[in-house]
């Protein structure tokens, strides 16, 4: 059975023969009932085949009115874009494709003016900075435009794309050098010291890069290098045979400086390792025991500092002791000054608090607030001593408020407060509000000393089932 | 819409005549094409918009374009039909664009012209209009190739190369076409009815 888009298709064209609906519906009697909807919509269009043509005197003004459109633009054919005329005219010149579009025959004539116009403009334009570029590169020590040959230079250094162009960068600029001076001496005038700096600037960082490089690399580096001196060197020693005695002095040092670079480029053919130690990478070769390249190995080693102290970062063998690096092993320190008050969050050693003589111990506290914990953190059990000036020694504060007990840092009630067995008991505290410790860190409960900063021991109210915390728990401090 | 209905590469104007010639044959070529695809392409506009004045006017802008293609990039290396069925296609997709607010319908003096059945030509023209309005809710696709085989009677070999499609697909476009054209024709009639 055919598929129901080919029997559309040919029952369309069966009823575009003139076939009647009811035959050709017999015919393709299994797919009838989709046909017959869709050839009744297809006879549905019938209507619109009919067409209304304009009136005649409408098709011939439309007619005429195109004929004179068509006149007017094949008398003025448009005038083809710059680019085009180009493209065409290097096709025409350079013949790189073959011309299937018709030109005038004044085109070439025309373009080649024109293009004569651009490269005079361009030459016009460029050419001024092109030879500005020269000259500067031409220029010798003491010439104006020497410095902006030198900044050039450095500029071509800065965008080298590796050390080892950087290095190949740097010994062609001392060739330069070389050949600078032989271009003054020939032209009678004493090179600077401005030439010698360079020179061995150069050299020397030619010579430092090298080492840097992989062993193959250098050594075929440091061979090509070594012919270039040889020639270098040549070249001076000519240039010196024509020089006056004022000439004579620089071209000497730079010769010896020549002769140095030589002695270095052979050493690195020799022995790349020594090379590499002389220009600062890698181990002293006769220092380097087989146990470890960096030191002897058995462990001693006598005059070595230790490495630890070499930035400053750990102690100095005068300064600590074996058993501890931060003081002596004895727990006593002289001179030493609790470091936990640095930041204030203990007691100062010269403030006495309460528990000692002269604090508020034997002058009971009414109203006192914990002063040594500025940041109510609390004294640590451990660093409270008995006579801790964070609170009164006999556990009794008449105006405390519990402090630290806001956010629940403060004592449990259930752990009495380490200066009085019962904690609050003596006094209880049934509707105390904890107002206190709005920094909200108090004493822990079972780190603090028996006079707490944070007030007397965590008293266990009646009702409190927590160190004081805003729901409402009482807080364990006396009222 | 342009993109959708793929133009073909164009060449320039190749001749080795001098340009006056060169001119005087185009001017004959494109005379010539005018004659030939006028009454076609008008009709097929009209078809389409059921409007003289407005058939007239996009007719005479496909030609428009035509010169204006030559001008820029020579005749149209397609075939001439196809480029212009193209072409005409996309103005009427575009006029009914403009006029999709505005609801177009015939002024009743375009109805009655004097024919010698008024009241059998008002009613035939009723049902034209009924089908082009269910026309439109086809796809652009299914329209291009209901117009194009049943109303410019072209076949599908020649519908294909229009639209540049294959033969096949324009069995399938045709199938899914007349359906959805029956189904909305049966709506429009639900319609009526009710």
């Amino acid at each position: 059975m055919r598929d129901l888009t080919d029997t559309l298709d040919i029952a369309l064209d069966q009823l575009r023969k003139g076939e009647g609906l009811s035959s050709i519906l017999e015919e393709h009697a299994s797919q009838a009932a989709d046909l017959r909807s869709l050839l009744s919509a297809a006879e549905a269009l019938e209507p619109l085949r009919q067409v209304e043509m304009p009136a005649s005197e409408r098709q011939l003004a439309d007619r005429n009115r195109f004929l004179a459109e068509v006149a007017r633009a094949v008398r003025q054919p448009t005038r083809p874009s710059l680019v085009v005329r180009l493209r065409r005219w290097f096709a025409q010149v350079f013949a790189w494709q073959a011309i299937t579009t018709p030109v005038h025959r004044r085109e070439p004539r025309r373009m080649n003016a024109l293009m004569l116009k651009l490269v005079l403009v361009a030459t016009m334009l460029f050419g001024s900075a092109g030879g500005t570029a020269f000259a500067t590169a031409n220029s010798l020590p003491g010439s104006p435009l020497y410095p902006a040959k030198l900044a050039v230079e450095q500029a071509r250094l800065q965008i080298a794309a590796n050390p080892t162009d950087q290095a190949q960068l740097h010994m062609i600029l001392a060739q330069a050098r070389v050949q600078e001076m032989e271009q003054l001496v020939v032209s009678g005038r004493e090179p600077g010291q401005e030439v010698m700096y360079q020179l061995q600037q150069h050299l020397d960082q030619a010579l430092q890069l090298a080492a840097g490089m992989p062993d193959e690399a250098m050594q075929g580096t440091l061979a090509q290098w070594e012919q270039q001196i040889q020639q270098q060197e040549q070249a001076l020693q000519q240039a010196g045979s024509q020089a006056d005695g004022a000439a004579q002095e620089p071209l000497r040092q730079a010769l010896g400086m020549l002769q140095q670079t030589q002695q270095q480029l052979q050493v690195g053919l020799e022995d790349a390792q020594a090379f590499r130690w002389q220009h600062g990478y890698g181990p002293q070769p006769e220092e380097s025991g087989p146990e470890a390249p960096g030191g002897p190995g058995e462990g001693t080693c006598d005059g070595c500092e230790p490495a630890g102290d070499q930035h400053q970062y750990g102690p100095l063998p005068d300064e600590a002791g074996p058993e501890d690096p931060r003081g002596p092993g004895d727990g006593t320190c002289d001179g030493c000054e609790p470091a936990g008050d640095q930041h204030q969050y203990g007691p100062q050693p010269d403030q006495p608090g309460p528990g000692e003589p002269g604090g508020p111990a034997d002058a009971p506290c009414d109203d006192c607030e914990p002063e040594g914990d500025q940041h109510q953190y609390g004294t640590k059990p451990d660093t409270s001593g008995p006579e801790d000036p964070g609170g009164p020694g006999d556990g009794t504060c008449d105006g405390c408020e519990p402090e630290g007990d806001q956010q629940q840092y403060g004592p449990q009630p259930e752990q009495p407060g380490p200066g009085e067995p019962g904690g609050s008991a003596d006094a209880p505290c049934d509707d105390c509000e904890p107002d206190g410790d709005q920094h909200q860190h108090g004493t822990q409960p079972d780190t603090s000393g028996p006079e707490a900063p944070g007030g007397p021991g965590g008293g266990s109210g009646d009702g409190g089932t927590s160190g004081g915390g805003q729901d409402g728990g009482t807080g364990g401090g006396h009222r | 819409m342009v993109g959708h209905l793929k133009q073909g590469r164009l060449r320039g104007l190749v001749s080795r005549a001098g340009p006056r010639a060169r001119g005087a044959a185009d001017r004959e070529r494109l005379a010539g094409i005018y004659e030939q695809f006028h009454e076609p392409i008008y009709s097929y506009v009209y078809r389409r918009v059921s409007d003289v004045e407005m058939a007239s006017d996009l007719a005479a802008e496909v030609f428009h374009r035509l010169l204006r293609s030559v001008q820029q990039h020579g005749f149209p290396e397609c075939e001439m039909r196809a480029w212009l069925y193209r072409t005409a296609h996309n103005l009427v997709v575009d006029h009914y664009r403009r006029q999709r607010h505005r609801q177009h319908l015939p002024l009743e003096e375009d109805l009655v012209d004097g024919g010698e059945d008024p009241a059998g030509l008002v009613e035939q023209k009723a049902n034209a209009d009924r089908v082009r309005r269910a026309l439109q809710h086809l796809t652009d696709s299914q329209q291009q190739v209901i117009a194009l085989k049943f109303l410019q009677g072209l076949t599908n070999q020649e519908v294909a190369e229009i639209l540049d499609r294959s033969v096949g697909a324009i069995k399938l476009l045709q199938h899914r076409g007349l359906a959805a054209l029956q189904r909305h024709l049966a709506a429009d009639e639900e319609k009526a009815r009710t």
